[in-house]
């Protein structure tokens, strides 16, 4: 079985895990490291992000008072970075349902013989910038509604405008998030922002895949926590020839792939791998499980150079 | 006609013979080989004419004449076009020209002008000519020295390929793309058809087949399982006719029930590209007790960069990703960034347990020369033997080359001093 | 008794070495001419007949140098290099760790790792420059046996540069020097620093080690040998009988 098989198998069975999970008693906590929409009915498992929005207000306006809410707050971080600790990237690109979603858009592309679009590293990290941004809000903004200067319609600021939060509850039939909140202005904006944010994703992630990676928070927590990883992308360079086929797969456009250095998983990396199944040069990228290879480049795998005329 | 006229052709006429009986001479030594097969037949009737009329008549395809293998081949297929390398591994077509040329000038630029002098339907026809080495640029140049009426004058007929020699600038890669991107111009202009999408997807798997072709004979190469002087044989007949036969060629070749493995010591043959009939290195390395097991001549098993992963497959995305493969993936010695070539060289070493390296340095060919001394070094840092050989395609250092080839072969064998 | 023999066909002369085990029992030569089997078989006779054997005590015949595969009555046939590495690297007392022999039409340079194994190999290809031959063609037009180069060499006075390394480039430089009235040990002691230059064109200072020794015919000159560590700036060891390495290795390499 090829790596790309694998990986499109182990998405699909995420996704109907993480969006119908719920309807046969699956419930997997509120610290995933992907965006399992608590938006969905019947999902199952939560996003952190909800989860850290969610703490940081709550734990702050209990004060001191309620100290199980903050154990519980921490509880949970602490199995966001034990999941996170465990498999890394992989939530991105193997587990993620809005993962898949863009992964659709990008078939769909290449079916239609559309190209796809490059974006300038220099154009990236400008959209990188983004996500710190959302991270910034995520952490500010539920504290400010504690304090009262800030009205509770700003509850949960990241959800109110993720493309997710409108996307993924139409996949088990809630469509209410298509329609704009009127209760009132704040809603108002909120709903027609993400209407608007929802839009502009899918037709950016259409032309450039997974382009909404690059602005994802989740992505630059998991991040963060790269240093306790035990699945690590590595790689050999006294092995690789340079012949950029890494790069030219590579769903990010990781512009450090095919250069001359061990340190390949930047913080766009997703770990699809198509680096890694690309590779002619044998042992020249591998992904590590506690340093044990799981997989490893190898000359041509046929799976690898089917084209479909 | 003035006396001098017929003596030049006589003239002519002469090396022509003689050039015809090299060839000869080394197809009918391989075709009395121990180890000759029927199914190589195929191969050595095509190396038997390489004339621009018998490629066109056994592809079916109009020829354009490639100097250097660095355009994307897949383009010319997918404009319904035969691209074929022009090369001369004759010791009597470069000889001839000795006398023109700068002795240190490439043996292998020198056959082929003479190849342009013997046969005149060589040049008029459609090129194109990669800026690769500086023998490849001034070529067109020393051409007019040998054909002096200029019957392609017509630029339509002619495309200069400009290569950015350091691959690893994005703004290198750019521009090359841009000169790829005029060359895909200039195929449809040679056929009035544009090259579209399901074209260059029936190129790219064309193509793709031929690699998957090529793993398996160089399988069985590794294995010690077919001689080099034949894989050279079957690799060159790579440009001379329909790519989709050769792959299946190949392929019924691979599946033939081979001898069993020959236990010499395999070697990694790296540097200068050999071209038929030129099979002086690899049969004297046979004749050493040595067998090559794998090469990284452009020649023979880099005649393309290995085969093609597309994720874009729109008409943009395949040929950005085509001149990104052309460009990259090429280890040839005329890039200014080309120090991880010597990876190729590690990890197929790596892979296979090759004991040493021979490293052939074509006399004039100065890009491979200077490389070989830093590929010298990384290579003896990893503990690999290393054997440099500077020869032309001449036979009088046969005794002297080999001499080295069989101390060498003692090296790798362990023989020691006294046990 | 089983005596080995050790024959090496060299361009300029034929060198026979009779050994029991690692054991010189005897040597000798003969210049190079055409029937070269029989000239071999004639003197390994000769050396047999000195040591009062006859040719059923032979037990193997080793071959080497350019004429090795014109011997049929040799089992073996070693490649000049490996029999040279061989041989040296018993004599020398497995010290050697590289070899420059210079022998009638090539130079060659050799590396040895801590075990003998050889592990570079330099050569010259088409040009007999830094050659033997180079050396005879100076003795003729210098009307001097080469036997007598190493006594004019040391008694120079001046120190003049010959700029050809090419044989047939530095002879017409040599008659032009005589013409001018340069004195014959000038030229010879020139000569051997023109032939130093040359060897030491073919080694990397950085990958020199300690234990370099010169065989070979010309290694008898002892104004070679310091010319030679002069260039190199190392010492140069040389054996009694420099010329027998390369016969004796392939005796050897019977064992």
């Amino acid at each position: 079985m090829s790596v790309r098989s694998l990986r499109l198998a182990v998405q699909y069975v995420s996704f109907l895990i993480l969006m119908y999970g719920g309807r046969i008693g699956i419930r997997l906590g509120s610290a995933l490291p992907c965006f399992a929409c608590p938006f969905v009915p019947g999902c199952g498992g939560y996003c952190y992000l909800m989860g850290l929005q969610g703490y940081i207000g709550f734990g702050l306006a209990a004060g001191g008072a309620a100290g199980q809410q903050i154990l519980e707050a921490l509880f949970w971080f602490l199995v966001f970075v034990a999941l996170t600790s465990l498999l890394g990237k992989v939530w991105c690109g193997w587990i993620c349902p809005f993962g898949l979603i863009q992964d659709w858009l990008s078939w769909l592309r290449n079916t239609l013989g559309v190209r796809e679009r490059y974006i300038s590293p220099d154009w990236k990290n400008l959209i990188g910038s983004v996500k710190y941004i959302f991270l910034f809000c995520i952490v500010i903004l539920p504290p400010l509604i504690t304090a009262n200067i800030l009205p509770p319609d700003f509850y949960l600021p990241f959800c109110s405008i993720c493309p997710g939060k409108l996307i993924l509850p139409l996949f088990a039939g809630e469509t209410q998030y298509l329609a704009l909140n009127l209760d009132n202005a704040v809603t108002f904006w909120f709903s027609l922002s993400l209407i608007a944010v929802t839009g502009s994703t899918l037709t950016g992630v259409f032309f450039k895949d997974r382009l909404f990676c690059l602005f994802c928070p989740l992505l630059a927590l998991i991040h963060v926590l790269r240093p306790l990883t035990a699945l690590k992308l590595v790689k050999e360079p006294t092995f690789c020839s340079g012949c950029g086929n890494c790069r030219r797969a590579c769903q990010m456009d990781v512009a450090e792939i095919d250069q001359n250095a061990p340190q390949v998983q930047t913080i766009e990396c997703v770990d699809c791998l198509r680096c890694l199944e690309a590779c002619p040069s044998s042992g020249a990228l591998s992904l590590r499980f506690f340093g044990f290879k799981l997989f490893s480049s190898q000359r041509f795998s046929t799976r690898a150079l089917r084209v479909k005329p | 006609m003035s006396p001098n006229d017929t003596r030049r052709e006589r003239l002519y006429r002469k090396t022509a013979q003689k050039v015809q009986a090299e060839e000869t001479q080394i197809l009918d030594w391989l075709r009395a080989r121990d180890d000759y097969r029927p199914e190589l037949d195929y191969f050595l009737a095509q190396l038997a004419d390489r004339s621009v009329r018998a490629v066109e008549r056994r592809s079916g395809r109009k020829v354009v004449r490639l100097l250097c293998n660095q355009a994307p081949l897949e383009l010319f297929l997918a404009a319904g076009l035969q691209p074929l390398r022009i090369a001369s591994g004759s010791f009597n077509e470069a000889s001839f020209s000795v006398h023109n040329w700068p002795a240190l000038t490439c043996p292998l630029i020198k056959g082929i002008l003479t190849g342009l002098i013997l046969d005149p339907n060589l040049l008029t026809g459609p090129w194109v000519i990669p800026s690769s080495c500086d023998w490849v640029v001034k070529f067109w140049e020393m051409r007019l020295e040998v054909s002096p009426l200029d019957m392609t004058a017509n630029d339509k007929e002619l495309m200069f390929l400009e290569l950015p020699h350091f691959k690893n600038r994005p703004k290198s890669r750019n521009r090359w793309l841009e000169e790829v991107l005029e060359l895909k111009k200039f195929l449809e202009s040679l056929t009035g058809r544009k090259i579209r999408r399901p074209e260059l997807l029936q190129a790219v798997s064309t193509v793709n087949r031929a690699w998957q072709a090529i793993l398996a004979l160089k399988d069985l190469r590794r294995q010690g399982r077919i001689s080099s002087v034949y894989f050279s044989a079957v690799m060159g007949a790579f440009f001379l006719g329909d790519l989709d036969t050769w792959s299946n060629q190949v392929t019924a070749l691979c599946q033939k029930l081979w001898p069993a493995e020959n236990p010499a010591p395999g070697i990694f043959l790296a540097g200068s590209p050999i071209f038929f009939p030129n099979f002086k290195l690899p049969v004297l390395i046979e004749e050493a007790g040595l067998r090559i097991a794998a090469d990284d001549l452009c020649s023979s098993e880099r005649v393309f960069p290995s085969g093609q992963v597309l994720e874009d497959t729109s008409e943009f995305g395949l040929t950005a990703a085509l001149a990104g493969r052309y460009h990259q993936g090429c280890l040839c010695p005329t890039f200014g960034d080309n120090e991880r070539r010597v990876n190729n060289i590690l990890s197929q070493t790596e892979e296979s347990n090759f004991q040493g390296v021979v490293f052939t340095v074509l006399k004039g060919c100065h890009p491979y020369d200077l490389e070989s001394v830093t590929i010298e070094k990384t290579l003896k840092k990893h503990g690999l033997r290393y054997l440099r050989l500077e020869t032309d395609y001449s036979a009088e250092d046969r005794p002297n080359l080999l001499t080295r080839l069989e101390a060498f072969a003692s090296s790798l064998k362990g023989v020691r001093g006294v046990s | 008794m089983s005596v080995n023999v050790g024959l090496d066909l060299g361009s300029t002369a034929i060198k026979v070495v009779l050994t029991e085990g690692r054991k010189i029992l005897w040597h000798g030569q003969t210049p190079t001419a055409p029937g070269q089997e029989s000239l071999a078989q004639i003197l390994t006779r000769k050396g047999l007949t000195e040591l009062g054997l006859t040719s059923r005590d032979v037990g193997q015949v080793a071959s080497t140098g350019y004429g090795r595969r014109l011997v049929g009555f040799a089992e073996k046939a070693v490649d000049e290099i490996l029999a040279n590495a061989v041989g040296l690297f018993e004599l020398s007392g497995r010290t050697a760790r590289h070899i420059v022999n210079i022998g009638g039409q090539d130079v060659k340079c050799i590396s040895l790792d801590e075990q003998g194994r050889v592990t570079d190999i330099k050569m010259n290809d088409k040009c007999a420059a830094g050659t033997g031959r180079f050396f005879e063609l100076v003795a003729r037009l210098l009307d001097t046996p080469v036997s007598d180069f190493t006594d004019l060499s040391q008694a120079a006075t001046e120190s003049i540069t010959l700029n050809s390394t090419c044989v047939v480039f530095a002879e017409s430089e040599i008659v032009s020097l005589m013409a001018k009235g340069t004195k014959k040990m000038d030229i010879v002691k020139a000569l051997h620093e023109s032939v130093a230059r040359r060897v030491a064109s073919m080694f990397k200072y950085s990958e020199l080690n300690e234990g370099l020794w010169l065989d070979g015919g010309p290694a008898m000159n002892k104004a070679l040998v310091t010319a030679l560590a002069d260039e190199l700036m190392t010492e140069v060891f040389v054996l009694d009988k420099p010329q027998y390495t390369v016969a004796y290795g392939a005796a050897l390499c019977l064992n």
